[in-house]
């Protein structure tokens, strides 16, 4: 059996390697391909060989924790905890179609299955591990590559027994459920009382002692942050998660070898707990491979977006008129796309976070108005990346319906355009209420100076009018990456596979930032220069070189949306398979 | 059936006129310079056993895929040259229906009747529902539709502008029996109003029911063309058998390709 399971995932991923390779024999692979590695070395490669891997034990003076190795074992216990609140992912046991007809119906045992999903996984973590082993060895850590390797293995197998763990706690729940069995309510709430007890009397205690951001010394606040990490309290609450980090930030071989000793027994005493599961198996595996069948990619229970696979009937609709611009059909099925996708309760968790953190940073620092206002700023250049890399209502999405795309009647830069334009506004509408949030938590702020109605117009006129061509540009690549390299990039709804996976996604994104800045060269030479000539009158000087250069990097979008919709026309659907 | 005019020549009046398509997957090819014509009323059957480049002959016919040397006109307009207005006289209905996931049976047909310009969708989409058993399903999304019910439903999205050229990929696939029977009404009731269709199948009997001509490719070629009447008169030694004994005697190794 074992033997059996080697062969076909060993032939899967020689196969899928070969195929990957055979594409580079087409130019634009090939040319990514170079622009990929050189970026990967100027990115990560260069420092990973001009680092010496010294092994020595701190110096004196240095701090015993950089802030990375201080706030990570929170950043582990949150995925936890965010795994269990929030009911896990079932698509840790999903299985592709021909794995259901061929492998649940083999003579193979349970734990057969658990281990052949296990081995599975272990292909995407050691991809991600050597991301991220690259990534620690930018100056974060300085242990030999193998030794950093190995930790950043042992964290991320970890967090992947936990997901396909979890998943399989709950599909016992639901099949204990199903046989009738009570769950014994009153004991698990006894101890998940005294969990949340001792957490608390923990925790408490060093956020009471918080103190306020300093507005002469903004840094001491982030410093205070660290202190709160590494307070006696909070690190006895985060130890188990600190037991998991601790091996990727060892000092010397010898702090490595003694940190991986616990790390290793939390890694063997989750393949126990995986494999000794009296879960359902077969049946939560034949539950999520046939959700995941019907998704095309596996069911993300809890995620963002998604049509929910219970969802029957659409609801309420959008009315659309059957004569006037086609393209506007496009947009109207994007639109629709994400009113039934879209799931409010996880799109707005990050928003009332950081606002939330933001009030209770601002009652604490005593002007309120001011973090409220620096939060909301802020989300407001994050979010909109969030929530493009989330919603996925354009080409992303869409490449998988090819062949549908293709018979209708649309030119293929028409159809770019309004792909993009879908994604474009739905990141315009998000920035738009988190400035109007700042603009409310400024003009609020006692004693503020409130500016001449002048520059309010002209904020008014420029804001949207940048914001969304800067939108349209991201956009554009996002989108252009669907077309160009539809055998790279994920398509379909997002992705499942939780921090193991993010490397992946942290590289795409990096990539498409480094494509955007090249994007705003002309565009902001033009407003800068715009500027210089005016700026006289600075407020005027702002308010028409933003606007000159948003209308500079509309037109070069556009341009880009052309020459992408020329190659939508050439795309074929052997592609994208 | 009308064959006074070779597909050598120049397209005329024909909805579908398919010259010298080549279809090339790297090196392999798919589709090895074939030439035909669909008239106004003609259905032309398009056979062939497994691979033997139906699915890409039809998916270069419905703009799906670029032909690697050859030209496709529909409606008069070149499929490469002037593909928007050559679409909007074609339907292409599948083997696998590509649905939206998201969009409900009737949202389906409002976005396909905006991207057509259909002026009189909502007189339409009532009696085309009906027409293929759809309406108590107006607000069901895809993934709780029964497999014929989503073919039926690609079906409805493929009439709904009332296409002068219908492409078939094994339309059948999928439908229970009265859906069958409808369907092949269907088809038949469109070509007698005028429609060129083109219907690629396995079912011989289907295609011997509805098809006023047969094109048989083998490995990327055409093995024989014309009405089923003109092949035997050109293959004497199949006169009185069947089409299913014609199709597997013209379509096995070893059999001569039409020269």
């Amino acid at each position: 059996m074992i033997a059996a399971f080697a062969y076909l995932l060993l032939n899967t991923w020689r196969n899928r390697l070969l195929s990957q390779l055979r594409r580079l024999r087409t130019p634009r692979y090939a040319i990514g391909f170079v622009l990929g590695l050189a970026y990967l070395w100027l990115l990560l490669g260069r420092h990973a060989t001009t680092l010496p891997g010294r092994l020595h034990a701190a110096p004196a003076g240095v701090p015993a924790s950089s802030p990375l190795e201080a706030i990570a074992p929170a950043f582990i216990a949150l995925i936890v905890a965010g795994i269990w609140i929030f009911g896990g992912d079932m698509s840790a046991l999903a299985f592709s179609e021909a794995e259901v007809s061929m492998l649940l119906t083999a003579p193979v045992p349970r734990r057969g299955l658990v281990i052949y999903k296990l081995a599975q996984s272990q292909i995407v973590i050691l991809i991600n591990v050597l991301i991220w082993t690259f990534i620690l060895r930018r100056g974060i850590s300085e242990l030999p590559g193998a030794l950093s390797a190995i930790a950043v293995w042992a964290m991320f197998t970890t967090l992947g027994l936990h997901r396909i763990g979890s998943a399989l706690s709950r599909a016992a729940r639901v099949e204990y459920r199903a046989a009738g069995s009570r769950p014994k309510w009153a004991a698990k709430a006894f101890v998940m009382i005294v969990a949340i007890s001792i957490f608390s009397a923990l925790i408490i205690a060093p956020l009471s002692e918080l103190q306020g951001p300093d507005a002469r010394n903004p840094f001491a606040f982030f410093k205070n942050i660290l202190q709160f990490f590494e307070s006696p309290g909070v690190k006895t609450a985060l130890y188990p998660f600190h037991l998991l980090t601790a091996p990727s930030f060892a000092r010397s071989a010898g702090d490595w070898g003694v940190a991986m000793l616990p790390a290793l027994g939390i890694v063997l005493l989750h393949l126990w707990w995986v494999l000794r599961s009296d879960a359902a198996f077969e049946e939560a595996a034949a539950m999520a491979s046939a959700e995941q069948a019907k998704r095309i990619a596996a069911i993300r229970g809890r995620r963002a977006t998604t049509l929910d696979p219970e969802m029957k009937s659409g609801g309420r609709t959008i009315a659309l008129a059957s004569t006037g611009l086609p393209l506007i059909a496009i947009l109207w099925k994007n639109a629709i796309a994400m009113r039934r996708t879209i799931k409010p309760g996880a799109l707005l968790r990050l928003p009332i976070l950081v606002l939330g953190g933001g009030a209770f940073v601002g009652w604490k620092s005593g002007d309120p108005s001011r973090v409220l206002f620096a939060a909301a700023c802020f989300m407001a250049i994050m979010l909109p990346l969030i929530v493009i890399q989330v919603l996925r209502n354009d080409l992303r999405s869409d490449m998988m319906n090819l062949p549908l795309l293709k018979t209708l009647p649309l030119q293929g830069g028409d159809l770019v355009l309004a792909e993009v334009a879908s994604g474009a506004v739905s990141m315009l509408v998000v920035q738009l209420v988190m400035f109007a949030i700042a603009g409310i938590a400024l003009y609020t702020r006692p004693g503020v100076v409130h500016a001449p109605v002048g520059v309010v117009i002209g904020i008014a006129i420029s804001l949207p009018v940048t914001l969304f061509s800067l939108d349209i540009a991201i956009c554009t690549i996002i989108n252009g990456s669907a077309v160009l390299f539809p055998g790279w990039i994920r398509l379909g709804p997002g992705g499942a596979g939780g921090v193991e996976v993010m490397g992946q996604s942290m590289l795409a994104m990096v990539a498409s930032l480094l494509a955007f800045t090249l994007l705003l060269l002309i565009p902001g030479g033009l407003g800068a220069g715009i500027w210089f000539v005016l700026s006289a009158s600075p407020a005027i000087a702002t308010a028409v070189a933003c606007v000159f250069g948003a209308a500079a990097l509309g037109a070069e979008s556009y341009f880009m949306m052309q020459a992408l919709g020329h190659a939508f026309e050439r795309a074929e659907p052997q592609q994208i398979a | 059936m009308s064959v006074g005019q070779s597909p050598r020549d120049p397209p005329g009046n024909y909805m579908i006129a398919v010259r010298e398509l080549t279809k090339l997957y790297g090196s392999f090819k798919a589709v090895d310079s074939i030439s035909f014509d669909v008239g106004p009323g003609e259905v032309l059957g398009l056979v062939g056993p497994n691979g033997a480049g139906k699915t890409s002959t039809l998916r270069c016919l419905a703009g799906i895929m670029r032909p690697s040397q050859g030209t496709v006109s529909i409606g008069r307009h070149d499929i490469q040259s002037d593909p928007v207005a050559a679409k909007r006289e074609l339907a292409f209905i599948p083997d696998e229906p590509h649905l939206f996931d998201y969009l409900t049976v009737q949202e389906h047909l409002r976005f396909i009747a905006r991207l057509y310009g259909v002026v009189d969708a909502e007189q339409r989409i009532p009696g085309l529902l009906a027409e293929l058993e759809l309406t108590d399903k107006l607000e069901t999304l895809p993934g709780a539709l029964s497999r014929g019910m989503k073919q039926k439903l690609a079906i409805a999205c493929g009439l709904l502008h009332n296409p002068s050229v219908l492409i078939l990929d094994e339309p059948l696939t999928g439908l229970d029996p009265a859906g069958i029977r409808k369907m092949r009404q269907t088809i038949a009731d469109r070509a007698r109003a005028g429609t060129a269709v083109v219907l690629s199948s396995h079912l011989l009997n289907l295609v011997e029911e509805l098809c006023t001509k047969l094109f048989i490719l083998r490995r990327g070629q055409c093995v024989e063309y014309g009405t089923f009447d003109e092949i035997l008169a050109r293959r004497p030694e199949l006169a009185g058998r069947s089409l299913e004994d014609v199709f597997l005697t013209l379509t096995a190794d070893g059999a001569q390709d039409r020269s």
